[in-house]
């Protein structure tokens, strides 16, 4: 039965590549890699690979950044229905030993959030221990919003569809590298590839409704007199 | 034709002096093989996957062939049950692995090196993972080995066995079996077979004792 869903394993796309081009199975391992190079450029500058995951934190405050984290959006709890984003505190000291956090800035609280101006829940970004320190939500679950890599280890690593012909043009281009195809075949690929990328980005422009909604937005209606 | 009606046609083109055992079947066999492995690297140079019409499935009748960790390695490795015909592709004379029934998990072919950095690669890191308890769409690698296949591959994947199939010399197969003989290569193969053993010059058939014939 043909695979017609929107989002297709990175294994598949690759699978369909080898086929399509009638290549040898022995090079499915280099295409592959190559493949998740291209996925990973894509997810930074052309589809946005937004994720949301509830997350838990951990007793002593620290949640560990997902594999697939590139770049941060926010972390927040959610309550009624809506996200309740954290605040960076940049002066958050972490201990060396990474798990003794300061006590919270404030004993009571209202409501989730912010309330009165009064910030009650804080974090600090540790990327290079890949870590994110929450004072104020140990031992709960948050929301944390991330560009993700678009390469997920943990389940089978899922892309969307329409980017296929890019990552066919970019597979040919690795293609022509590995054979040593003549310098004037490569750029013509290289070209295919950029072509693709910039019709891949097209997509991700706002909708005409969008824009439509957006310029309404900036108006204010009144009676015509 | 069968394996031995291929080697009785062979026999009986060639010239009546079997008396001294000249055209042993053994060597007759041995010929045809040579001649046949020639006729299989033909057709490996003119496309690869067409070798996949003489190939061999074992492990497809029920009966997966076993894979099993190495106890000093703890890789996992499949005893291959029959020779094979060595070609200079990664697949080698194994040119397809898979699990025992059709699914979503794939075997690819790798060099010995790239199957020692695989770990490290995102071909390996993202070869597919457990999602609830069932393998999905998992990449396998393999790397064809002198007598053996080793596989990195999930456990779970390997407990279930696999099938290959594999391009055998002429001389692994039984008598009554069917051999495919490479593609339109009839009268070529049979020639070559026929004259290489027509070289072999003939014996001393007479009993005189003497230093020459």
């Amino acid at each position: 039965m043909a695979d017609t869903s929107a989002i297709i394993p990175l294994s598949k796309l690759v699978d369909r590549f080898v086929f399509k081009y009638k290549l040898p199975d022995q090079d499915y391992a280099l295409y592959f890699e190559h493949a998740a190079d291209c996925i990973r450029e894509l997810s930074i500058h052309a589809i946005s690979q937004y994720r949301d995951v509830e997350i838990a934190v951990s007793s002593l405050g620290v949640i560990s950044m997902p594999s697939d984290m590139l770049d941060f959006i926010g972390v927040a709890l959610s309550y009624k229905g809506n996200v309740w984003y954290f605040t960076e505190n940049q002066y958050m000291i972490i201990q060396a030993s990474d798990s003794v956090m300061p006590t919270d800035y404030d004993t009571y609280w209202y409501s989730y959030g912010t309330t009165g101006a009064k910030n009650l829940y804080y974090f600090k970004l540790d990327w290079e221990g890949r870590e994110i320190h929450i004072d104020g939500a140990e031992g709960e679950n948050v929301r944390l919003q991330y560009i993700s890599s678009g390469l997920d280890t943990a389940a089978t690593c899922q892309v969307p569809i329409i980017v296929t012909p890019a990552v066919d043009a970019y597979l040919r281009w690795a293609q022509g590298e590995i054979d040593g195809e003549s310098i004037n075949e490569q750029l013509k690929r290289k070209r295919t590839y950029e072509e693709q990328f910039r019709l891949l980005k097209l997509q991700s422009l706002p909708s005409l409704k969008d824009i439509r909604d957006y310029f309404l937005g900036m108006t204010t209606q009144s009676a015509l007199r | 034709m069968t394996k031995a009606e291929i080697i009785s046609f062979v026999r009986n083109n060639l010239k009546k002096v079997d008396k001294t055992n000249k055209y042993h079947p053994v060597v007759v066999e041995k010929a045809i093989t040579m001649a046949f492995n020639q006729g299989y690297s033909d057709i490996f140079d003119k496309d690869p996957r067409e070798l996949d019409n003489y190939t061999r499935t074992y492990g497809g009748s029920g009966s997966p062939l076993t894979v099993t960790a190495n106890p000093n390695t703890g890789i996992y490795e499949t005893t291959l049950p029959v020779p094979y015909i060595p070609f200079s592709d990664k697949n080698s004379g194994i040119r397809n692995v898979a699990t025992p029934t059709v699914t979503t998990t794939k075997f690819y072919p790798v060099t010995k090196r790239e199957f020692e950095i695989l770990a490290g690669t995102m071909a390996g890191e993202l070869a597919g993972s457990s999602i609830g308890g069932a393998y999905d769409h998992v990449r396998c690698y393999y790397v064809v080995r002198l007598d053996k296949v080793e596989y990195f591959v999930p456990s779970t994947v390997a407990s279930n066995g696999v099938r290959m199939d594999i391009v055998i010399p002429f001389d692994q197969y039984s008598s009554d079996d069917v051999v495919n003989i490479p593609y339109a290569k009839d009268m070529q193969l049979m020639a070559a077979v026929i004259e290489l053993l027509r070289t072999v010059p003939p014996v001393d058939l007479k009993d005189n004792n003497a230093d020459t014939e």
